[in-house]
This record gives C-alpha cells, sequence and structure tokens, in this order.
C-alpha cells in the first residue's frame, strides 16, 4: 500500500515508535512494522487510514484495506 | 459517529543529549465516537492518533503517545537548539483533514448539535502554540497537569 499510495515514504524505527515520513509530511506513532504483528488487525487499520487519510491519499488507501 | 473538536493542553518535561527541556503545548484534537470504538486525531500536533474503548481510554493513550514521540525526537537530537527546532516541526505537522473536521464540529457545538458535559468549554479561537524552554531552574511553580477542553 505505501509503494502505490506514497511511493518513496520511508519508515523509521525509534525506540517508543515508528516514524513514516512522506515528502514534507511525517506520521509520528505509527505503533507497528510496515505490515503489522496481526495481533490486533483492526487497531492497525485503524491507525493506517488515518495516516493515510494525514497524507491526503485515503482514496487510494481504501483499495488496500478492504 | 460524532466528532468533538477539544483543545488540548499539555506540559511535560523531557531529558534529551545533556539537557532537559520543558515543553508547553496548546493544541487541538479530534475526538471521534465510531459507534464505541474511540480516537483521538492531532490536528497541532498533527501526524498521530489514538484508540481506546472510552473517550478517557483513548486521550490518555495520545497523552501517552504524545510523549513517546518527544522521547524518541530527544533521543536524536543533537542539543536543546535541535530538539526545540524538532518539536516545533512536530506541532506544526498540521493534519488538513482533520482540521477541516474539527471546524465542522466546532460548528455543530456552537448549533448545539454536539456537546460533551463532561468537559468544560474553551473559545475555538484560543491561542495554539508550543513553547519549549531549557529547564534550568526548578520550581514547584513549573508543575502543570495540563487540560481539556471542548472547543466552542
Amino acid at each position: 500500500m505505501l509503494d502505490d499510495c506514497t511511493p518513496g515514504a520511508v519508515i523509521e524505527s525509534k525506540p517508543h515508535k515508528n516514524w513514516v515520513l512522506w515528502g514534507d509530511k511525517i506520521w509520528w506513532n505509527l505503533p507497528l512494522g510496515k505490515h503489522g504483528n496481526r495481533q490486533n488487525p483492526e487497531i492497525e487499520v485503524g491507525h493506517v487510514k488515518r495516516m493515510m487519510r494525514h497524507f491526503g491519499v485515503l482514496d487510494c488507501a481504501k483499495k488496500h484495506l478492504r | 459517529m460524532t466528532n468533538y473538536p477539544l483543545l488540548f493542553g499539555r506540559r511535560e518535561k523531557v531529558e534529551g543529549n545533556g539537557f532537559i527541556a520543558r515543553v508547553a503545548v496548546s493544541g487541538r484534537v479530534l475526538l471521534t465516537d465510531e459507534d464505541g470504538e474511540f480516537w483521538v486525531e492531532g490536528v497541532n500536533p498533527g501526524g498521530l492518533a489514538a484508540t481506546g474503548n472510552s473517550a478517557s481510554e483513548a486521550l490518555s493513550q495520545f497523552c501517552l503517545d504524545f510523549l513517546a514521540v518527544l522521547f524518541d525526537i530527544a533521543s536524536e537530537a543533537e542539543d536543546f537548539d535541535h530538539f526545540r527546532d524538532q518539536v516545533g516541526k512536530f506541532f506544526s505537522e498540521t493534519s488538513a483533514p482533520a482540521l477541516e473536521d474539527w471546524e465542522e464540529a466546532v460548528r455543530q457545538v456552537r448549533a448545539g448539535q454536539v456537546d460533551a458535559d463532561w468537559l468544560t468549554k474553551k473559545s475555538a479561537e484560543t491561542r495554539l502554540g508550543v513553547e519549549v524552554t531549557l529547564f534550568s531552574q526548578p520550581s514547584a511553580t513549573n508543575n502543570d497537569l495540563g487540560d481539556l477542553a471542548l472547543a466552542a
């Protein structure tokens, strides 16, 4: 999804959270790795939806979140 | 789904590499009740969100995540000036879609369509900002629990 909707986005792992950098925007608190650990997929999807909304690409992301 | 426009005030102390900083933020967050699943989304600072099974749980998690981001920024800041610049960038990361919803929610509060009687009300035009200061003189008067209010 990142490759399709936010090409060039970079995930940086920090001591407490992951940052996702895309263009001049940053999502500061992605709780899981790039593909999540699937222990709580609902929370992961919710975070990803909001992150993609912040990046302005929610419509693209919805194709992947169905 | 109901959106609540909130004003978010936090005062935190953060240790960095060779400094202690005080971060005082007056920001905006959007609280959303999605059929019993609660989300808090930052407007300023933007670019972060938290969830919970109740409004208070989601807000508590948001406060924790806010602090975690400050800790992450501190962990790689070379010095105080770098930390202050990065925190400023964090606060300025306005979430445009969340801001649009926040402003619409303010209109609903003013029209009496949305209320949160467990919160005090403050003007939506309350001044926003972040202040990062070098912490050099400890004083009890610096202690502050922060606050939360419904923007109206």
